[in-house]
């Protein structure tokens, strides 16, 4: 059996590998990338001169505040929209009523649903081993019991 | 104003006399210059209107929309997984150790299609055996298999009295056979795997608490593991399936309603499905078909995060592209043929979930949109600042930053499940390169799809896709 986790980059053609070694060292340039104006806006707010131009560059501290003001009500509502679809949902549980389960599902309904012979069911349900044959619309012309 | 009427042949007689003819022709000419002053008008309001129209206006809610539909969903997916986490996940204990006591164990039939799975098959089936369920019975169906897949289901049947075999002597598709499995099993309960997938051997029990709990419960959708890690793309797919489909799945759980059960790993219950009619077998996504139609006819549905599946997934570009273009086509497919269905009152819990899957779409299309209009005037627009136009602004921080945030947030959720197998937490790193691979990915099969759903012929029947298992090769049978 094989194990449940196939990690086996060994396996991988020579391009493949090149490009997955190419792709994690691009990857850390990607992070940088990703990264850098976070960096950059840190530095700033610890020595306004430093990287201040940086700043400038990512669109300003005043515009930052603007959008983290926008960016923080935002978050705020859509996390007191499921507070109160929490609460709509605990308080409609409560108050709902318990149903009743439905009866399983016999063969007799089978049968007359798939349009089988109610015997025949029976005979394969209980077999190992059932051939199905089948027109060309896809209805079960044949069971067949082995 | 010349009156026409009066001087008007006999009706549908062509014209005998010289005046008569000239009274047509004066007809003719008179109608040819009302029609020129009638259209030159609405051609003039026309122009009106579109030089009245805000297009700027218009230009920045697209773009805003294409920027902050993608960041409140992250934020919408966020809380209602760690609401759910905090509310119901953390509570159940672990999945291997505080396996669910149940008041009682209803027989199960576990449904396993299978097509071309001869290297599968046998693993599949010995891991099932597994299970730490007491009463439980296998049903393989071969669907018109070409390979020996047969063959060694035969042989298993013999070595294993919990399993039966049923073979369709023509290939149908998975939802047919998905439907001959429910026809020959007595029990009421149906959990339903792929040939290639692993169940976790705690998986059942988890499933049947919420049967038990719910008697209007149609199905419990599990939690699909991947096996496959040997590529980027396998990396990036393994933090996939928690910070997106897992994290998703959650917030949906809390909502209430699903988009879709995962195919490869799903529990109903035969009541249920007889009430709407089985699989659609001309659907190429049955999993999203059935959860629809189960949904739409007040059958709930739930995730349950315990019941885990060890599934093999594409590691290639190309089996990337199909796998995404059949699951957006499916997806698309659903929308056009219930959309009429979902705008009834009983449906209108399905409204978001609908509206969601249509923002989706819409902002797919909009994105290809903005990227072939960023692209052209990227190219002519030579007098920009270079080095600030690579510089990401803050709104493109704020965009990276929540993803970096999504992805930990989840990973973090999830991690408890992969704690026998090494953690997730350093496939962290490889998820930098989600946004670029997937995103792009797809945006182009979601607007692939749409368009293939859309031009589909009505009542086509769906057929088996094989992709790529990753890039172990060797032989499983066992055999």
């Amino acid at each position: 059996m094989t194990e449940l986790v196939i990690n086996a980059p060994h396996l991988q053609t020579h391009g493949q590998r090149f490009g997955a070694g190419a792709l994690a060292l691009f990857g850390w340039m990607l992070w940088c990338y990703f990264l850098f104006p976070l960096v950059s806006l840190g530095c700033w707010l610890w020595n306004d001169e430093l990287c201040s131009q940086w700043v400038n560059m990512a669109g300003g501290y005043l515009n930052l505040r603007e959008m983290l003001a926008v960016y923080l009500h935002a978050v705020a509502a859509i996390g007191g929209g499921w507070c109160i679809w929490l609460a709509y949902g605990t308080l409609r549980g409560l108050l709902r009523r318990r149903l009743a389960p439905l009866p399983p599902v016999g063969s007799a309904a089978l049968s007359q649903r798939f349009g089988v012979d109610h015997d025949q069911l029976q005979v394969c349900q209980e077999s190992r081993f059932v051939a199905v044959h089948y027109d060309s619309r896809g209805a079960i012309v044949g069971l067949e019991p082995v | 104003m010349i009156d026409h009427t009066a001087v008007l042949p006999p009706a549908r007689k062509l014209p005998a006399t010289a005046d008569e003819w000239h009274a047509w022709l004066d007809l003719l000419a008179g109608l040819t210059e009302a029609v020129r002053l009638k259209t030159s008008f609405l051609w003039g309001g026309l122009e009106d209107l579109i030089w009245q129209i805000p297009w700027l206006a218009i230009g920045d809610g697209i773009s805003g929309f294409i920027f902050y539909y993608p960041l409140a969903m992250a934020y919408v997916w966020m809380m209602g997984a760690i609401l759910y986490h905090v509310l119901w996940e953390r509570r159940d204990g672990d999945t291997f150790d505080d396996l669910p006591k149940l008041a009682e164990y209803p027989p199960v039939s576990i449904l396993v299609p299978c097509h071309n799975e001869a290297e599968n098959i046998r693993e599949t089936i010995e891991y099932l055996l597994r299970q730490r369920y007491p009463d439980f019975e296998i049903v393989a169906i071969n669907d018109g298999s070409r390979d020996n897949t047969l063959a060694i289901l035969k042989r298993l049947a013999e070595q294993y009295p919990q399993l039966r075999v049923v073979h369709l002597e023509s290939n149908q598709g998975k939802a047919m056979a998905l439907r001959a499995g429910a026809l020959l099993t007595r029990n009421e309960f149906l959990v339903c795997i792929d040939g290639d997938a692993l169940l976790g051997a705690e998986a059942i029990p988890w499933m049947m608490r919420h049967f038990l709990d719910n008697p209007r419960l149609g199905a419990v959708t599990g939690n699909p593991r991947i096996r496959t890690r040997s590529t980027l793309l396998g990396k990036i797919q393994v933090g996939e399936f928690s910070a997106i489909v897992g994290m998703i799945k959650r917030a949906q759980r809390l909502y209430g309603r699903l988009f879709t059960v995962s195919g490869v790993i799903a529990a109903f219950r035969k009541s249920a499905l007889h009430s709407v009619g089985y699989w659609s077998n001309d659907m190429v996504t049955e999993d999203i078909d059935i959860s629809w139609k189960l949904q739409l006819n007040g059958w709930s549905i739930r995730f349950e995060p315990h019941a885990l599946c060890w599934v093999l997934m594409p590691e290639t570009l190309k089996g990337l592209w199909r796998q995404r273009l059949r699951w957006s086509q499916g997806g698309a497919e659903v929308l056009l043929r219930y959309s009429r269905e979902v705008l009834r009152w009983p449906a209108r819990r399905m409204w978001p979930i609908y509206l969601e899957c249509l923002a989706s779409i819409v902002w797919s299309y909009l994105m290809v949109l903005a990227l072939a209009i960023w692209s052209i005037s990227e190219a002519f627009d030579l007098q920009r600042d270079v080095i600030s136009g690579f510089i990401p602004g803050w709104t493109g921080t704020l965009l990276s930053v929540t993803c970096l945030l999504q992805f930990a947030v989840s990973l973090a959720i999830d991690s408890r499940y992969e704690e026998k197998t090494g953690g997730i937490g350093r496939y962290y790193y490889w998820m930098i390169w989600y946004p670029l691979v997937y995103w792009i990915n797809n945006v182009a099969t979601t607007v692939v799809g749409f368009f293939k759903a859309v031009s589909k012929e009505q009542g086509q029947r769906a057929v088996w896709v094989t992709l790529d298992r990753g890039v172990l090769k060797r032989d499983r049978t066992g055999d």
